[in-house]
């Protein structure tokens, strides 16, 4: 049994700081018995409940191992893990006789707090493990102190923890990054998140309208394009079966270009993790980040799927080459379907128009043909062209980009569905682009004039989509409601919060999540250090000795000072009477006793003699005497000092 | 220790300190627990973890428990560095029993926590505010007569954290003196004691012992002398008085003792200082190369008693 209740008590607290993101993960019977077990524990310290016989330990044991095996499967992952520490927290609790086994206890808990990181790495959750470190080592240290209360403790764990971040950053930083991993991992996160697929079909863009989600973020080196220009190119789709747009393309890498175009924007783009391998690049990308390649239709793909956030900096031209449209791949079309569609085409081209004049009728069928753009357009089945074409007349983006494909294709133009983002918004505070899944969009390329030309259909039916935003397009006061006043200032102040705390966590997903080896070897050429070579590894290194040196020196230095006794009520009194006379001109001694040092008061400024006196006697008998008056005494003080000298 | 002596050597003058020490960056080491052990394997553990997934919330979070180890180490060495140790005193004890070694410490400039001491096999643990000193009293047994050389003294701590442990320690130049082993008093032969000039044993000085007044007390005087029923009435301590006329000097004698073993006779010899020493009576000390005048008080019984203690090993 651990005499100290108190000091059992603290380590339990810690153990639930440590353990509450984990309470609503673990299944509810672990919960249930890690709260159980805990609780009995506190009752074995303060109503001396029996220990439990050590064979009931071990069933328990046994029988919680069997629950998280039968709960879980064969499998095992991260959830089973933790279940299965959540365990051994709250048998640990029960067993913990000594001080070693509060250790053991407490270093269980450090090992819960990291166990967070793998499921969320928020800045929110961050904040909270750096909280649940602070609880867990101001145990230790109460554990250690042997201090009747908490509280000096707990403001020791905040000294110590604040003494350790300069240091931590610091190996942070200077911990060379690897590229890649050691040894092969198995990724078993969620795979739950939103973006769009590889195929386009009615409803496939227009079902992450309302998904405020970040699908990733940009910033500009230089000047940020025209709203209306955003382009997020993601994936080219080239085979409609009647049904669905989906990719069919052999792969084939862009051939490299020598000379960048002068018309370029640079950027850096950081998408969130979708577990797909495709990327988005600014209409159209030239060079290919390291990790990825650039396809001849100018998409960009990952070598690895996109599990983590990444990162990468890119070049877009509009003006970049494009590959020859050969072949009957960019008219293909399925055999039948549609056919009032295929009609309608025909006349176009039997009016002897050229690519642009079909383009424009296409665009002026959108415009002036009664076309609603909204985001319930009804389910649709079979001639889904025709359907929406000639009888619904409303649709998302992505109804619009394959019907006018289908109709410039079935006219034997070549055509293709382009599916990716448009525009974003920007963040004034982060001085940054968020692209959301509610800008998911789809529009339409036309090989003509030796090029591929956007054309992008949407634009004709709803221009505030491309100027403001689906989201705004379809908020009550883009339908026209009237909203009241005080609810927009509401509104505005909300999106200030809203962007604010989405500029810190890019900067913490920037400059902390994001530092990648690529970002250190950038930061290094940045310094002029090059590691790779001989003298730029040993200016490293020498960097690293000085930040070490002046980090770990300030903290000894810190340590090391000596810190007054304040706590002494008759000294600091008597402390405030000497720096009075100091100022007088008339320090005292370090020989002097406050006998001698008012005798010479006395002698050398008659006028504070007696009440020099009186301080003294009074601080004497404080100290020596038998009963000392430390009101008095006090008022003694205070007296002397506010009167003028 | 199967260091080489010269090595040996070399280690203990480095750890000799002299009175009022202060311990400083020399003579302070500092190493992990086993418990600190387990908690860098844990992350180390957890570094490779990082590494493997490059996942950079799992880099902070490691460096930010290794940099606490590390600056709990500095707290550590804080905690002992500069420590005063002001005085210490080894009091002289009979042989078999413990020797009662006190130990001033100040903290300066800081609190110190937790701090242990260990002599031997005896230890006390002492928290100090800022600027604070306090006395430790340690047992130090004893097991022959002579001079004791105090053993090494350790102080240490494992606050913050009980990832590192920080010692230091000290050879002082303390040296204690162990009385000659007492035997009971039952085996104390009174009677063969012969006194000096005149006639009498101890039954008749214990009859001499004859008490004289009561007269204020003077430090000089010693505990046995204080008056307790006179000192009782709260008007300061007072002194029994003897009449010195009355009172008859003895003289132990080395060679009057009957003993049959060198070392039971020192021990006999002791303990009639002792038992004169406590009932007041003046006795002196005849040993073969030494003679002691006749005299009281504890000054003059730890002289009797310390050339009791050094005496010669038995040839």
């Amino acid at each position: 049994m651990i005499h100290d209740k108190r000091r059992f008590s603290v380590v339990l607290a810690a153990l639930a700081v440590a353990f509450a993101p984990h309470l609503m993960r673990v299944p509810a019977f672990v919960a249930a018995f890690v709260c159980s077990a805990w609780g009995y524990a506190l009752g074995m310290q303060y109503r001396g409940w029996a220990v439990p016989p050590r064979w009931l330990r071990v069933i328990l044991a046994l029988g919680c191992l069997g629950l998280v095996f039968a709960h879980y499967g064969r499998s095992f992952g991260r959830d089973e893990g933790v279940a299965l520490l959540s365990l051994m927290l709250g048998l640990k609790a029960v067993e913990s006789k000594s001080v070693r086994d509060m250790l053991a206890l407490l270093f269980l808990a450090y090992f819960v707090v990291v166990t967070n990181v793998l499921y969320s790495q928020g800045l929110l959750m961050s904040a909270y493990m750096v909280l649940s470190v602070l609880a867990v080592t101001a145990a230790l240290i109460h554990l250690h102190s042997a201090r009747p209360t908490l509280a000096p403790d707990l403001r020791g764990g905040a000294v110590l923890l604040a003494q350790s971040l300069p240091l931590a950053l610091l190996l942070f930083v200077f911990f060379p990054r690897l590229p890649g991993a050691l040894w092969g991992v198995q990724d078993d996160r969620d795979e739950g998140v939103t973006g769009f697929s590889d195929t386009l079909e009615p409803g496939s863009v227009s079902s992450l309208s309302l998904s405020g989600e970040v699908a990733f973020r940009v910033d500009f080196f230089g000047p940020a394009p025209d709203r209306d220009s955003l382009y997020w190119r993601g994936l080219v789709l080239d085979t409609f079966d009647g049904s669905k747009w989906f990719r069919n393309l052999p792969f084939e890498a862009a051939e490299k270009i020598a000379d960048l175009p002068t018309d370029r924007t640079e950027y850096a783009l950081t998408v969130e993790p979708h577990g797909k391998e495709w990327l988005f690049a600014l209409d159209l990308p030239v060079i290919a980040p390291r990790g990825t390649v650039l396809r001849s239709d100018r998409t960009l793909v990952s070598l690895r799927l996109v599990r983590s956030r990444m990162r990468y900096d890119l070049v877009s031209a509009p003006a970049a080459p494009a590959v020859e449209a050969a072949g009957s791949r960019w008219t293909a079309l399925p055999e039948d379907g549609n056919p009032r569609a295929r009609e309608l085409a025909l006349k176009w081209r039997g009016e002897g128009r050229g690519t642009r004049g079909l383009i424009a009728a296409a665009l002026d069928l959108f415009r002036e043909g009664g076309f609603v753009y909204s985001l319930q357009p009804g389910a649709m089945e079979g001639d889904i062209i025709d359907q929406f074409l000639f009888a619904s007349r409303q649709g998302y983006c992505e109804h619009y980009a394959s019907a006018m494909t289908f109709l410039l294709r079935s006219a034997g133009v070549p055509a293709r569905v382009v599916v990716g983002y448009q525009g974003g918004e920007f963040n004034p505070m982060g001085q940054y682009l968020i692209v959301r899944q509610s800008d998911a969009h789809a529009w339409v390329e036309v090989w003509e004039d030796g090029r591929w030309l956007r054309v992008d259909p949407t634009s004709v039916v709803a221009p505030q989509r491309l100027s403001v935003g689906a989201e705004a397009v379809f908020s009550p006061q883009g339908q026209g409601e009237a909203v009241h006043e005080g609810l927009r200032a509401l509104r505005r102040v909300g999106r200030f919060f809203q962007l604010g705390w989405d500029a810190a966590n890019n900067s913490w997903n920037q400059w902390v999540l994001g530092f990648s080896h690529d970002r250190q070897r950038s930061l290094w050429q940045r310094l002029g250090l090059d590691p790779s070579t001989r003298a730029g590894a040993g200016k490293l290194a020498g960097l690293l000795a000085l930040g070490l040196a002046v980090v770990l020196g300030t903290v000894f230095w810190y340590m090391l000072r000596s810190r007054r006794a304040h706590t002494d009520p008759v000294a600091v009194q008597y402390a405030r009477f000497c720096r009075a006379m100091e100022r007088a001109g008339l320090p005292r001694r370090p020989s002097e006793g406050p006998v001698d040092y008012a005798g010479r008061i006395g002698l050398e400024r008659p006028e504070l003699g007696p009440a020099a006196r009186e301080i003294a006697d009074a601080y004497v008998a404080l100290r020596y005497g038998v009963r000392g008056d430390m009101d008095a005494f006090n008022r003694l003080v205070g007296e002397f000092i506010g009167r003028k000298m | 220790m199967a260091l080489p002596r010269f090595i040996r050597n070399l280690v203990l003058a480095r750890l000799r300190a002299d009175l009022p020490a202060r311990l400083g960056r020399k003579r302070i080491f500092i190493l992990p627990t086993r418990a600190g052990m387990v908690f860098g394997a844990f992350l180390l553990a957890m570094l490779l973890a990082a590494i493997n997934y490059t996942n950079n919330l799992a880099f902070l979070l490691t460096f930010i428990l290794g940099s606490v180890a590390v600056v709990s180490a500095i707290h550590a060495y804080a905690n002992l560095a500069g420590l005063e140790l002001e005085h210490g005193r080894l009091l002289p004890a009979y042989c078999g029993e413990e020797a009662r070694l006190q130990l001033m410490f100040r903290a300066a400039g800081r609190e110190r926590r937790r701090l242990k001491v260990r002599v031997g096999q005896s230890a006390a643990e002492v928290s100090l505010g800022a600027g604070e000193g306090r006395e430790l009293d340690l047992g130090v047994p004893t097991t022959r007569r002579g001079r004791l050389p105090l053993d090494k003294v350790v102080v240490s701590t494992r606050y913050p954290l009980g990832l590192f442990r920080a010692w230091s320690p000290l050879i002082l130049p303390v040296t204690g003196l162990v009385y000659p082993r007492l035997l009971p008093v039952e085996a104390l032969d009174w009677h063969l004691v012969q006194g000096s000039g005149e006639d009498g044993g101890l039954g008749a000085v214990a009859q001499s012992g004859e008490f004289g007044g009561i007269r204020p007390y003077r430090p000089a005087d010693g505990p046995s002398r204080i008056s307790w029923k006179a000192s009782a009435r709260g008007q300061g301590l007072f002194a029994k008085e003897y009449r010195s006329g009355v009172a008859r000097t003895l003289v132990f004698d080395w060679n009057e003792v009957r003993a049959s073993e060198y070392e039971e006779r020192i021990s006999l010899l002791a303990g009639l200082v002792r038992e004169a020493e406590r009932r007041g009576l003046g006795y002196g000390l005849r040993l073969p190369t030494l003679f002691i005048e006749p005299g009281s008080g504890a000054a003059h019984a730890h002289r009797c008693l310390e050339a009791l203690a050094l005496l010669p090993e038995a040839a």
